[in-house]
């Protein structure tokens, strides 16, 4: 999964137009408070439009959002389930 | 008991929200202990620095939250006395299990608790960088859910959801309000925080009775949450506490579910609500503020001047608190505790809020401020300082500044101001990456501003009129 568009919407989002490059696919984007829980419930807002997807509190719990790495993991599970 | 908990041992209590955190908690009180919650998601060196803080005996926790600490300073936890936990033999330190156990046995004798022993520690923002510990005793938090459950008539019917995390002093009248009058508590998790229409789903289905959060909160329920086009006819009282509720915002939840009653609480962690106001009609168009009410029954209030001077006849002032519910004190930090409060030969030992209010004639207080740089943002007390102290930690930042700024949409912004070293390169990225290792998820800056120099006024203090 390219997970370049959900790369452009954080940097644009939360980090003030920083170049998105700067956002490695480990970076920790929900544990370090990069982005707070207002802003993850635009993530998931984001995510569920941009790709038609469902994404559960549970996912959201298990840490499922908190890596650009995580997300295009749970993205590519959740498309080649439909 | 097992554990050697001796009475007045402070035990740390390091778990997620779940029937096991409630269990621990209870557990603790019964034998006499102080139980000492603490954000399971806030960075490890935090933790550990509020655990140090108040000597806890030993902690509670699980796999994952504990090697978090052993991580950072396996020395720390093979020291204490104790850990429990369900499957954490591996990790170093002395472990119990927690095992369900089919024939729960009781102690043959339970510990005496003194109604002036501490029953929690909470611990809120610290000024100058170092969280407090506001230290409540059994009689104090006795009287305070005592208060709410009479004031709320919450009975052996009622079905109450706890938003709040168990380290937030709104959880008290979730939990144990529930416990004291034989109703049942649905704990709402910081996943379900973020999906607002699940909330819904859990209050319709749950048939929840009695809600009580911050109301940033009850706004995200009413803007994403769908609450508007789904009426809950079991929600009989909307309660909310922790930060100003955008009158706006009220006025259309109130709209969309108008069967509920609605009271709006106020009060600090040490005295816990102190103030109360129940809304009977919709705010109208031209209404700006609510008020945060009347004093609470078992407490005593009175404003008086920054000089100690009362004030009356409506002037403003600091809003003053006695009685049975306030703190017993920041836990092993007496020269702060001792400027908390004043005490007067004649009417006691009172908590100097820091908020300033005014009263009307017949004895109803508005809010008008802070007398201080403490800021609420959805609902957690931030002193900028401490967010300060974080970024002043940071390698190559020279000088820095946090502001908070009022959006009527999302509420407090924390914008942090930094001036880098020369040659360094900072940016909003490793700023908050920095903030999010030291600080709690809630303190971290939403947005961060670079400049080579902060400005600063005549005297060389930094000004902060001009950030903005």
């Amino acid at each position: 999964m390219n997970v370049d568009p959900v790369r452009e919407f954080i940097a644009r989002e939360f980090l003030g137009g920083t170049d998105p490059a700067a956002l490695e696919s480990t970076t920790p984007l929900i544990s370090s408070g990069v982005i707070d829980s207002v802003g993850t419930l635009r993530l998931v807002l984001f995510l569920e439009e941009t790709f038609a997807v469902e994404i559960g509190a549970t996912e959201i719990a298990d840490g499922a959002l908190d890596t650009l790495a995580a997300i295009g993991l749970l993205l590519d599970t959740k498309l080649a389930g439909k | 008991m097992v554990l050697g908990l001796e009475p007045g041992d402070r035990v740390g209590l390091l778990l997620p929200k779940s029937v096991d955190s409630i269990i621990a908690m209870l557990g603790v009180l019964t034998a006499g202990g102080v139980y000492v919650p603490v954000d399971e998601q806030s960075p490890a060196p935090r933790q550990q620095a509020l655990l140090e803080d108040c000597g806890v005996r030993g902690i509670i926790g699980t796999r994952d939250t504990i090697a978090r600490l052993v991580e950072l300073d396996a020395s720390f936890v093979s020291g204490l006395g104790f850990l429990l936990g369900r499957d954490c033999r591996q990790l170093p330190g002395r472990w119990h299990d927690w095992e369900p156990s089919a024939q729960p046995r009781a102690p043959a004798s339970l510990p005496e608790v003194a109604p002036d022993q501490a029953a929690y520690i909470l611990y809120t923002s610290g000024s100058t960088g170092r969280p407090k510990g506001v230290t409540v005793s059994h009689r104090g938090a006795r009287a305070f859910v005592d208060w709410a459950v009479r004031t709320f008539r919450i009975d052996a019917s009622d079905r109450l959801a706890n938003h709040a995390q168990l380290s937030f002093d709104l959880s008290v009248l979730d939990v144990f309000g529930a416990l004291a009058a034989g109703a049942s508590v649905h704990l709402l998790t910081p996943a379900d925080w973020v999906r607002p229409d699940y909330m819904v789903d859990l209050l319709l289905n749950r048939q929840i009775t009695l809600w009580y959060s911050v109301p940033s909160a009850l706004s995200l329920l009413e803007t994403e949450g769908g609450l508007s086009r789904r009426p809950l006819p079991s929600l009989r009282r909307v309660l909310f506490a922790g930060e100003v509720f955008p009158v706006p915002r009220l006025r259309s939840l109130m709209r969309a579910q108008p069967e509920a009653q609605y009271f709006n609480l106020f009060g600090p962690t040490e005295t816990n609500v102190c103030t109360w106001h129940a809304l009977r009609t919709v705010p109208s168009e031209t209404t700006n503020s609510i008020p945060i009410g009347r004093p609470c029954d078992h407490l005593r209030t009175q404003v008086r001047t920054a000089t100690g001077s009362p004030v009356r006849d409506g002037g403003e002032g600091e809003l003053c608190v006695a009685g049975p519910s306030v703190m017993l004190g920041y836990f092993g930090n007496d020269a702060v505790t001792e400027a908390a409060f004043w005490t007067d030969a004649d009417t006691g030992r009172w908590y100097r809020t820091g908020d300033r209010v005014r009263a009307d004639q017949d004895g109803t207080y508005w809010f008008l401020g802070r007398r201080d740089r403490q800021v609420k943002r959805r609902g957690y007390r931030i002193e900028l300082g401490e967010v300060e102290a974080a970024l002043a930690q940071m390698p190559g930042v020279r000088d820095a500044v946090a502001v908070a700024t009022d959006d009527q949409t999302q509420g407090t912004r924390i914008t942090a101001w930094v001036a880098p070293e020369p040659g360094a390169a900072l940016d909003t990225l490793t700023v908050k990456l920095h903030c999010g290792r030291l600080l709690p998820r809630y303190m971290v800056p939403d947005t961060v501003q670079v400049r080579p120099e902060l400005p600063r006024t005549a005297t060389g203090k930094l000004d902060r009129k001009h950030l903005t």
